[in-house]
């Protein structure tokens, strides 16, 4: 699951992230770039972050992993 | 002693409306490659020719309601606003504090916005929103983008949530008053194999040269008055055309036709868009340069295949940190200009030809 979420972000993002790096705080994810993770993500993993929810859940790519394993 | 009887009035013999046409509508300042703004200065007949364009080329439903999400020193503003008066429409004002608001959308569906009006990046972010869609903004009829790179993936969106809605790219530069060709992207379209959509068809009273290394060169009503007080890039900038009394105006993007289409493929300069925000990438080069510490800087838009640019990314020699750069550049620049990726190195790579390695260093961003 780890290689698979970090795969997804540098597919996006056209860079390498670390499993526990900040995405928003550090700049890494903004906006229009959360809304391609989202996007990513439910083509992936069929499942939908609620748009209240994504700043929470994309917090780092292991906050996204755990948001998985819960709701696919 | 009254004054008013003093007062005597002259008829000048020229009618109210063209004497009028002689002066200036606005004057709007835009980003500069030193850093310093430029005032583009705009005459009304510029203004009129746009209004009455928008009026019979925009398929704007009758009694259109105009939203508006873009402060009034941007003059995408200015499609709502003027759109507004030329068909006797409403427009539904934004402060900055209710376009962030939860329930935004809901505030349009209440005040019956049939027109949307913005730039790609900013309807991007609402895709996510189970608002947006036709089933809840029921009378929203119109997509008009604008300011940067619409893409298809975008289009493709807004077809399966909107089915009903027709959508129009608009393409123009500032210095050519807001607009100056617009297309609705019709499923053909949106079929053809080029990853790029079309700009569309000029305005009235315009026309578009294309240079033969590709350059934009837009001639018509619709051209600035120039630069206010900048006489040098005025030159650089404006040209004339006697016959037909119009002035024409560079623009630096390059673009070409294709099955009588025009498309914009980027500059010839360094001005990029991102996210709507015309960006001189030169200003954030002479910012880094600037901070002590640093002796080589070179900023890089990285771009997605569809050509919107993904983020910027900044490549110094520099004794600073990541995170000390950042902080040093948040001072004096906005922040949609700072970079979010900072590469920090020992010297920057060069080709055979001795040049700053751009398409080296394009790749390492994107691997480290």
């Amino acid at each position: 699951m780890e290689q698979k979420i970090l795969d997804l972000f540098e597919n996006v993002l056209s860079r390498k992230v670390e499993f526990n790096d900040e995405l928003i705080e550090s700049g890494i994810l903004d906006s229009i770039t959360a809304v391609d993770v989202v996007l990513e993500v439910q083509a992936e993993f069929g499942c939908m972050i609620p748009p209240t929810d994504v700043a929470t859940v994309l917090k780092t790519p292991a906050t996204l992993a755990a948001w998985i394993e819960e709701n696919a | 002693m009254t004054l008013n009887n003093e007062r005597t009035f002259k008829s000048t013999g020229i009618p109210a409306q063209a004497l009028e046409q002689q002066d200036l509508a606005y004057i709007m300042f835009t980003s500069g490659s030193t850093g310093k703004p430029k005032g583009v200065q705009i005459g009304r007949e510029s203004v009129w020719n746009f209004m009455q364009w928008v009026r019979d080329d925009f398929s704007l439903p009758e009694n259109p309601v105009l939203m508006n999400h873009a402060v009034f020193s941007f003059d995408l503003s200015l499609i709502p606003l003027l759109g507004n008066l030329a068909t006797g429409g409403h427009i539904v004002l934004n402060a900055k504090e209710d376009i962030a608001a939860e329930n935004w959308l809901h505030n349009l569906q209440q005040k019956k916005v049939s027109v949307w009006v913005s730039t790609p990046s900013f309807a991007y972010q609402k895709l996510l929103n189970p608002e947006f869609r036709a089933e809840f903004l029921t009378e929203l009829k119109l997509f008009v983008f604008i300011g940067e790179v619409l893409s298809k993936a975008l289009v493709k969106h807004l077809r399966r949530l909107f089915p009903e809605a027709k959508i129009l790219n608009s393409y123009g530069p500032t210095e050519a008053t807001i607009a100056t060709t617009v297309v609705e992207i019709s499923d053909e379209i949106l079929k053809t194999e080029c990853e790029l959509l079309p700009i569309g068809q000029m305005m009235p009273q315009s026309e578009m040269e294309i240079t033969p290394d590709g350059e934009l060169i837009i001639w018509g009503k619709n051209v600035m008055r120039g630069y206010l007080g900048l006489p040098k890039e005025n030159a650089e900038k404006l040209l004339w055309n006697d016959a037909k009394q119009w002035r024409g105006y560079r623009t630096g993007d390059l673009g070409r036709m294709i099955d009588g289409n025009l498309y914009c493929q980027g500059r010839n300069d360094s001005q990029i868009k991102m996210n709507g925000y015309r960006i001189e990438i030169h200003e954030i080069e002479n910012r880094l340069l600037a901070l002590s510490g640093i002796s080589e800087a070179v900023v890089l838009p990285l771009t997605k295949k569809d050509g919107a640019v993904l983020r910027l990314a900044a490549f110094c020699s520099s004794k600073l940190s990541e995170k000390e750069i950042k902080a040093n550049l948040k001072q004096t620049l906005p922040s949609y200009m700072v970079p979010s990726q900072i590469v920090i190195m020992d010297a920057l790579p060069l080709n055979t030809n001795g040049k700053i390695d751009r398409k080296l260093l394009d790749a390492q961003a994107r691997t480290c």
